[in-house]
């Protein structure tokens, strides 16, 4: 593969369409999207009018894996492999190659179903099993199923398994190409930071990347975190694949994106 | 306190009709959340967010009751955004006519995967959760009076209704030591858009046809979705205490009493 020229993006950029053109109702949000050139990640598929979305042409990037259920309580993880099964289904109509994981089933406002303080050694092997059983579905389906790292000092309290540092650790003990990161620097910048470094060790195992940037969870360029600098680390792991802006914009829709595009771009 | 305070409750075709009726019924009387479903995008979210201003938690999830993918995923969206369900309204259905004659395979599968198939299968999905949470719930299915038999041009549609009698029964007696009772309102000819519309496209019937089809009518009118929604709260309700497996008959017309109807030559289907 070519180095993309001067101003080219270094990667397939992808916009989260649940957070930008909020004036817009989903499926025209989906469309300028579209029009401006990214990639489109949805969050739940549910709510929303598959023929609709497929109707307008966009490439779809990632949607949300499951509806319900979590990765460690025995009856829920029948249940998050059961909607999971929806989710394939529905990602097949949207030609969707990649569904959303988290720690745990999220609720209302991303808030977990059921907190957990403490994540017991019985929790991180039922999750291991899980996330097998999950891997070996997304195979049979031809999708890679992506667990999402979460910060929970802001957004996300009570979620297990939320660093970046403990799904990475799932997803290398589970090994399987059908189970990968879906690495969000915002989140791991915001309880982790050392965004380089944690690219260089997730590197092998990234399925998708989402960024924002910390504090207020805009585009790139309007907080602490060295965009540029992040990106060229990034493309000298030899990643290839799709990075997604999951983030507000600070002002102006699309200059917000041209914003991200710059900053993801040689 | 009202009969609804902290019940979920999910209505199918609640986009407009009846079951826009029987949602806002629920609000009124106190629900904490309502899952508004149906094939209309633009009128669930309008559903919905009229219902958020009666501060009742609402949600639009856009369904069609053929696909079995996405009503098991309606519930799941249900289960993880309420963690409960209360009160199941089977009352969406398509009224689509056929005969004995000029019916389809496609056309009798679609209505009975619309207007049986997705029923049974969510009475299954909810009957769980209720189980899980240890809820009794009340499911209540609509029906119709052309269950008893009906024209002809509705044979695909009154088999369909008629199906939900053993449904009922078999599900209520099922789910009895659950506490979760099944109850069906088979109701009779309704002043509701759906109606409008199959009245102009189906029958070609003009402007007027709704006070013409009154004025003939014993009450002077033909149901109004209000006065149903009503009926429907009291069998959603602990109002009906543990009234279950009942497949009640709420029209003017009286089955089995009267002349005999006799099909008139010109609707001999051909």
């Amino acid at each position: 593969m070519r180095m993309p020229d001067l101003g080219e993006p270094l990667f397939d950029l992808a916009v989260c369409s649940e957070m930008v053109f909020l004036d817009l109702p989903i499926v025209e949000r989906i469309k300028r999207i579209n029009d401006l050139g990214f990639l489109v990640e949805i969050w739940s598929w549910w709510d929303k009018d598959l023929d609709a979305l497929a109707a307008t042409g966009a490439t779809f990037s990632s949607m949300t894996g499951y509806v319900s259920g979590n990765l460690t309580d025995p009856d829920a993880t029948d249940e998050l492999l059961r909607t999971a099964e929806l989710a394939i289904a529905a990602a097949e109509r949207l030609d969707c190659p990649r569904l959303n994981l988290h720690g745990t089933g999220l609720g209302e406002g991303g808030l977990p179903v059921k907190p957990v303080h403490e994540t017991t050694g019985a929790m991180w092997l039922a999750a291991g099993r899980t996330l097998t059983r999950v891997a070996e579905l997304g195979e049979r389906a031809g999708v890679t199923f992506c667990l999402e790292n979460l910060n929970t000092a802001v957004d996300h309290p009570g979620v297990p398994f939320a660093t970046a540092a403990d799904t990475l650790t799932l997803i290398e003990a589970v090994d399987h190409p059908n189970l990968r990161l879906m690495l969000d620097l915002y989140h791991s910048q915001v309880d982790e930071g050392n965004l380089i470094d944690q690219v260089r060790r997730c590197a092998p195992y990234i399925g998708e990347v989402q960024v924002a940037d910390v504090p207020g969870r805009c585009e790139p360029g309007t907080g602490e975190i060295n965009y540029p600098a992040v990106a060229a680390a990034l493309y000298e792991t030899g990643y290839r694949g799709v990075v997604g802006l999951e983030g507000w914009a600070s002002g102006d829709d699309v200059v917000a994106l041209e914003r991200f595009r710059t900053a993801f771009s040689r | 306190m009202a009969r609804f305070d902290g019940k979920v409750a999910l209505v199918t075709g609640s986009t407009q009709g009846l079951g826009e009726a029987v949602a806002h019924r629920f609000a009124v009387e106190g629900a904490a959340g309502i899952v508004v479903c149906g094939r209309n995008s633009d009128r669930g979210e309008a559903v919905a967010a009229s219902l958020i201003e009666t501060g009742t938690e609402a949600v639009f999830i856009p369904v069609e009751l053929g696909d079995l993918d996405r009503l098991a995923a309606l519930v799941a969206a249900a289960d993880a955004r309420f963690g409960r369900v209360d009160i199941l309204v089977n009352s969406g259905a398509s009224t689509d006519r056929g005969t004995i004659l000029d019916t389809t395979p496609e056309l009798w599968d679609r209505i009975i995967d619309v207007n049986l198939r997705a029923p049974f299968f969510l009475i299954q999905a909810v009957a769980r959760i209720m189980r899980r949470e240890g809820i009794a719930g009340s499911v209540v299915n609509i029906g119709s009076v052309s269950a008893h038999g009906s024209v002809p041009i509705l044979a695909p549609y009154a088999i369909s209704k008629g199906a939900l009698l053993p449904l009922t029964r078999n599900a209520a007696f099922a789910l009895s030591r659950d506490r979760i009772r099944i109850n069906t309102l088979n109701i009779g000819w309704m002043d509701t858009p759906a109606e409008d519309v199959t009245q102009r496209e189906y029958h070609g019937a003009p402007d007027d046809w709704l006070a013409t089809a009154e004025a003939g009518m014993p009450f002077g009118r033909i149901l109004k979705p209000d006065e149903v929604a009503k009926a429907v709260a009291f069998l959603a309700s602990d109002d009906s205490g543990m009234m279950t497996g009942a497949v009640i008959d709420f029209d003017q017309s009286v089955i089995g009493a009267g002349l005999q109807p006799i099909l008139p030559p010109e609707e001999v289907p051909q």
